[in-house]
This record gives C-alpha cells, sequence and structure tokens, in this order.
C-alpha cells in the first residue's frame, strides 16, 4: 500500500533524527519520521522500583532485552557486543549523559599523525553547532578547561561528590588534567525539564527527566512545529526509481501490515549498525552491492571504543548509585605522544560507584567476593566503596571490521539481520596496557586499596561508528561532507556512520553538532536550487 | 519455611527445577542470622528469581537437565553443588546466568539492603543527596595553560 508522499522522510527517531527534525521543521516541508519502537513513558523506568538495577527491558544489550522493537545481532566475530535502545530517543534513552565534545585535532587525524583520514569538516565549522546543540539539550559543565578551545556551560556542573573528590585528589598527586565533565543532565529547572536529583539510575532511563534524552528535548518541539513521527514502523529497504533516486522507504507498520511511503529526500538515522543494515538491504539491478555503496565503504571502518575499566576499593565510602555515573573526566592522555608506543590517545571517565547488585557482580566475576561461606563480610568490604575510571580509547578505521547482513539470523519480520566482525588492532591493544597502567596509578594515588581491572570490556558497544563515512572521494566515502549520497542524490546519512575518525570522547555531542550542520547545508541549498547539483 | 512455600504452579519451571534453583541460590548466598540477612533462597526472594529466571528459561532448564545428569543438586551438599557448577566448563554459561540473576534478585530485597546500611527504597521519587565535594581541588589544574593540540 502506498501513502501520501512526504517531502523529507527519516528514518530512526534518535539523537541524530531528532536534531535533524527539529532543525528541518522551520522549512515547512512535510516531514516524516519512522521509528521502529515506540515512545518510552518515563513512568515505566525502573528507578521507581527495587529492580531499579536489572529490569531486562531496559539492559542494553538487544540480543538479552529482545524487546518488540529490538533486532537480533550476530556478535560472534567480535569481542565487544552491541549495547543501543530501539525507540524515540534511541540510545539517548539508556546513556549516561556523558557528553564532551570532539577536540579540534579529532579531525585532522592524517595531517596530525599521518593514519586514518582527515575529517572533511572541522572543529570550527561545527563551533557553532555544537553551541546550538548544548542549548537545546541543556549541558552542565564549567567554562575554563584547559584541554579545550573555550565553551561555555549551559548550566553548573553536577556536584564532585565524594567520589569525584577522591578521584581529584589522586590525579592532582600526579599533576594530571581533570576536568569536571560535560553532562546531559539538567542541574537546573530547564527548558521543561526537572533538575537531577541523583537517582543514579541514569542508564536505565531517567524518571526525573533531567537526562536529556531526545524524546523530551528535541522531539517534543519538532511535533510542534509540525514534524510527523510515527513509531512501530520498521523499514525493510529503501527504493529507487530507474534514474537511480530515493523514491521512499518499505516498511512494516504496528500490525505488521507492508506499506509503502514514498518521499523527496531520505535520511537515514539508525546508528552506526542499522543505517549500514538497511543500506545493504536495500540492493538492487541498480545497486547490486546495496544502496549508495559504489565505494564499497557502507558496513566497512566500523570503530567502537575500546573500553578499559580500573575500580578502586577504597576504605572509606564513595557515592555508591547516588548521582550521575559520570562527575569529572581527565583528557591527560587524549592527544599523540609516540613515546607512548601508539597513535592517538584515551580519556579517563569516571564512574562514580555502583548499585548493590552490581557491586556484588563485581565482587564475585573478580574473585572479591565468594559464594556461600564469607560472603556477607565480603560484600560489606565493597559496599558503596567501588569507584573507578574508564579509559575510552580512539579506535582507528579498519576495513576488515565491519557490518553485513548475516546470512541466516533475521529480525521478527525476516529482515536479514546485521552481523558484527571486528578485531582490536594493535594499537587499541597496546592504547588499552597503557591505560590500565595509567588508572592504575589514579586510583592508588587517590588511595585505593585494591584496583581491579577489566582490561577491555565486552558490553560496551555503544559507540558504533563508520560505516558509512563521510569524505570528498566517492571512491573511498559513502557521503559528502554534508551528508549527501555520492551515488543518491536525494539519500542523506546524519548517524555516527558517517564518522571518519572516532576520536576518544563519547560520540552523541559531535553526532547532534553534525546533524545541525547536515539540516543547514540542506536547507542554504534548498534556498539556493543547489541541494541535487 | 518450607521450600514447598515457595513454589508457584504457575512458573514456567517445574516444581523439580524450582526446587534446583532454590538449592543453588542457598548454596550461593547462607542466611546469616547475626547480621540478620536472609539466605538467596527466602521465599520472597526466591519469587524474584523465578522471575526473573523466566526470560531465560530454555537455557536454565536446558542447563538444569544437564547438571541433573551430573550430580543430584537436591541431595548434594552447597559446597558440592557450587564446585560442579564453577568448576566444570560444560556449566560455565548455567552458574553465570544463575549468579546474575540470584545477585540481582538477592540485593534488591529492602531487608538486604537495610543490614548493609544502604537505602531500602526505589531511587525515584525522592532521590539522593550527593556533597558537591571540594571545588577548590580544580584550582590546580586551573592555572594550567591550555594544552588542546593546535590544528
Amino acid at each position: 500500500m502506498s501513502l501520501a508522499p512526504v517531502d523529507v522522510l527519516i528514518v530512526g527517531a534518535g539523537a541524530s533524527a531528532a536534531t535533524f527534525a527539529w532543525s528541518m521543521a522551520d522549512t515547512r516541508m512535510e516531514i516524516l519520521c519512522l521509528e521502529q519502537g515506540d515512545w518510552v513513558n518515563p513512568s515505566d523506568y525502573p528507578s521507581s522500583t527495587m529492580d531499579w538495577e536489572s529490569d531486562n527491558k531496559f539492559n542494553s544489550n538487544p540480543n538479552h532485552r529482545s524487546n518488540a522493537a529490538d533486532y537480533p545481532i550476530n556478535v560472534s566475530e567480535s569481542p565487544i557486543s552491541i549495547a543501543n535502545y530501539n525507540g524515540v530517543g534511541g540510545g539517548t534513552i539508556l546513556f549516561a549523559g556523558h557528553y564532551p565534545r570532539f577536540h579540534p585535532s579529532d579531525f585532522r587525524v592524517k595531517t596530525l599523525d599521518g593514519i586514518a583520514e582527515d575529517w572533511p569538516v572541522d572543529y570550527q565549522m561545527l563551533e557553532k553547532y555544537y553551541d546550538e546543540n548544548d542549548r537545546m539539550m541543556g549541558v552542565s559543565g564549567l567554562a575554563g578547561d584547559p584541554a579545550y578551545p573555550p565553551k561555555e556551560a549551559v548550566m553548573p556542573p553536577i556536584p564532585l561528590g565524594r567520589t569525584g573528590e577522591t578521584l581529584a585528589h589522586g590525579f592532582n598527586k600526579l599533576g594530571w588534567h581533570w576536568w569536571p565533565s560535560d553532562m546531559a543532565i539538567a542541574t537546573e529547572q530547564y527548558d521543561g525539564r526537572d533538575k537531577c536529583i541523583n537517582l543514579g539510575a541514569c542508564g536505565m532511563g531517567c524518571a526525573q527527566g533531567a537526562k536529556a534524552s531526545t524524546d523530551i528535548t528535541y522531539w517534543p518541539h519538532a511535533i510542534r512545529a509540525g514534524v510527523k513521527l510515527k513509531t512501530q514502523c520498521r523499514v525493510r529497504e529503501i527504493t529507487v526509481n530507474k534514474e537511480g533516486k530515493a523514491t521512499g522507504a518499505i516498511y512494516y507498520d504496528a500490525d505488521g501490515n507492508e506499506q509503502f511511503q514514498p518521499a523527496e529526500l531520505v535520511v537515514m538515522a539508525c546508528n552506526g549498525i542499522g543505517t549500514p543494515r538497511i543500506l545493504l538491504n536495500s540492493s538492487s539491478a541498480q545497486f547490486p552491492d546495496g544502496l549508495a555503496n559504489s565505494s564499497g565503504m557502507v558496513g566497512k571502518n566500523l570503530m567502537f571504543h575500546p573500553y578499559a575499566a580500573i575500580e578502586g576499593i577504597f576504605r572509606d565510602a564513595m557515592d555508591g548509585a547516588k548521582g550521575p555515573h559520570k562527575c569529572v573526566a581527565s583528557h591527560e592522555f587524549y592527544e599523540t605522544n609516540l613515546e607512548r608506543g601508539f597513535s592517538r590517545g584515551f580519556s579517563f571517565e569516571t564512574q562514580r560507584g555502583y548499585g548493590p547488585a552490581a557491586t556484588a557482580l563485581r565482587g564475585i566475576f573478580t574473585g572479591r567476593v565468594p559464594k556461600g561461606e564469607g560472603h556477607h563480610a565480603a560484600y560489606g568490604k565493597m559496599s558503596e566503596r567501588v569507584a573507578g575510571l574508564v579509559a575510552i580509547c580512539e579506535d582507528l578505521p579498519e576495513l576488515h571490521n565491519q557490518v553485513t547482513l548475516d546470512t541466516e539470523l533475521t529480525d521478527a519480520h525476516g529482515i536479514p539481520a546485521p552481523k558484527i566482525q571486528y578485531t582490536l588492532s594493535e594499537n587499541s591493544q597496546k592504547m588499552l596496557d597503557f591505560a590500565v597502567a595509567r588508572g592504575t596509578e589514579a586510583l592508588e594515588a587517590a588511595g585505593a586499596e585494591d584496583v581491579i581491572v577489566q582490561r577491555l570490556v565486552g558490553n560496551a558497544g555503544w559507540h558504533n561508528m563508520g560505516t558509512a563515512r563521510m569524505g570528498l572521494n566517492p571512491q573511498t566515502s559513502v557521503v559528502n561532507e554534508w551528508g549527501r549520497s555520492h551515488d543518491v542524490k536525494n539519500l542523506f546519512v546524519i548517524d555516527g556512520s558517517v564518522f571518519v575518525t572516532s576520536a576518544a570522547v563519547n560520540p552523541t555531542r559531535t553526532i547532534q553538532a553534525l546533524a545541525l550542520y547536515i539540516a543547514d547545508t540542506i536547507k542554504q541549498k534548498l534556498a539556493s536550487a543547489t541541494l541535487f547539483d | 519455611m518450607n521450600s514447598d512455600d515457595l513454589i508457584s504452579s504457575d512458573s514456567v519451571f517445574s516444581k523439580k527445577q524450582q526446587q534446583i534453583i532454590s538449592a543453588i541460590a542457598n548454596a550461593m548466598i547462607k542466611k546469616d542470622e547475626v547480621l540478620d540477612l536472609p539466605s538467596a533462597s527466602d521465599p520472597l526472594v526466591m519469587k524474584t528469581i523465578l522471575d526473573k529466571s523466566a526470560h531465560f528459561s530454555e537455557r536454565l532448564v536446558a542447563g538444569i537437565d544437564t547438571l541433573c545428569e551430573e550430580i543430584d543438586p537436591l541431595t548434594s551438599t552447597p559446597e558440592v553443588l557450587l564446585g560442579v557448577l564453577d568448576k566444570n566448563p560444560k556449566f560455565r554459561a548455567l552458574s553465570r546466568t544463575l549468579t546474575i540473576i540470584i545477585m540481582q534478585s538477592y540485593y534488591q530485597d529492602p531487608r538486604v539492603l537495610s543490614a548493609h546500611g544502604q537505602s531500602a527504597r526505589p531511587p525515584f521519587p525522592l532521590g539522593h543527596k550527593v556533597e558537591q565535594g571540594d571545588w577548590s581541588l580544580l584550582d590546580q589544574v586551573k592555572q594550567r595553560t591550555p594544552f588542546y593540540r593546535p590544528v
């Protein structure tokens, strides 16, 4: 069945889609977003129940969560499994709200370090979009961070707490940089949202509405401005006409009926796994290797952030699960120093503490807390006394790290599922080892009596980047410098797939700045009638 | 407490399977009368365990069936039961899944949290107090000249 055509069809309703839709709304074009999941009612978040640590409906691993909106992902050939959320707001529903910007150097990796590629955009171009996005999302932080060019904070920073203070002592002893984290968490009432009351359950959705998931930031504004959002609509493929122009999308509606939604522009916003999956599923006689894939780069160059977790057990009480998970960050080892034995670098984020169940499981799986005899006493020594760091390491693009289509696994609608093939590079291995050693030093300087190391966190595939990368050369990139497919002139990609390199910080703020930049460029080109040139 | 008290007839697990899960829970976390802590096989904790286990019933049932080929979990001592579960690679997945479920269930019980001096209520709507901390610690970093890499 064919529906009434729209001007702009956005596939996916996460961070990039919400941001883009809001920006495009002032064109007064007919804009429709299709989302395979649904709205989340904040009263359904588990933080109002005793099961707030482990409600499986909000498990970050889609293979474990298995909600109706989820599709399976074959990760049998990857040491890192995928974390996501399928619903309005996407990954921002479950993200911790740690919200750093990229550094200027992140956009010039080849020029500065002779590896990977430069981006076709830079920090200066994106700066005004970062600023605009900060106001829309409501970012808390503190101006003056010497690790960055000057930037303002919209709201005061979240509290240091006992954990932040303890780790700050350690960083200061070593003479290392640290700074209160920029957070997408309101510390004051902001744009109809209430301020943070330290629920400590950010990773399971924020019932208070203080965390800036895009279902409560951009989407209400976009919808009030006329954008339409249809949920429980799972897109199977993007269709094209004989001129090679995208014509719309075939999707399954909430009742499982196949529908065709015609559109003038199609915008992919399904993250670094979902977007290549749909493009590869959209093969045709004209595009036998998948849509927009004449370069062969769709699904290639998959980048995660390899994470190491370094946690200390302290004699004194830390914050436990009270407060946002993150409080301060260190960028001491962010920029390249080849004397360390690897290119590029990493940042440290703090882990403020853990809830009761997470503490017990950490204790058991690291041999600190036994099962059976001695369990209670050993648990008591760890309870609310664990705090630490995660090192978020820059990953580099490699062709063999990729998203392909699984030949057997499908979702509930029979659509081929994605398969991940990923190996850690030698550079990442060396960086992880170095980060573990430095993290251990920092925790010992902060007074930790025992240090627990997880050299590679396996369930941390939150940041999925690079699988439809941007670039000026159509032979080595999928989209141009403003997100338009080189092959299909009315097809755009606006999510983390377009990243050229991964930086060493969480990507959401940059994804959203890019979405605003792409929307702005489209509007300018619409005004000058050059959009399809 | 009779273990029959906690057996739910509408569970996806048979009575025997429920008894085996209860025996494993009791082996993992025993009752401590001094600290006033229940065992993980306490009926209220077991209800949560069984509710959570339902999502993983297929793999748990298969694992328990295999375990029963190795030992009789209902007559084995807790030490033997834990030893088999944790040391035999054949039961690694079963042990891991049950450990996660049992710990998540036990450590959300208000009696357990109270005994450990932790907040025995859901985080929302009251939230928590977190101290601001000593912001003067940042003075040292503020003295540093900008060190982001020029491009």
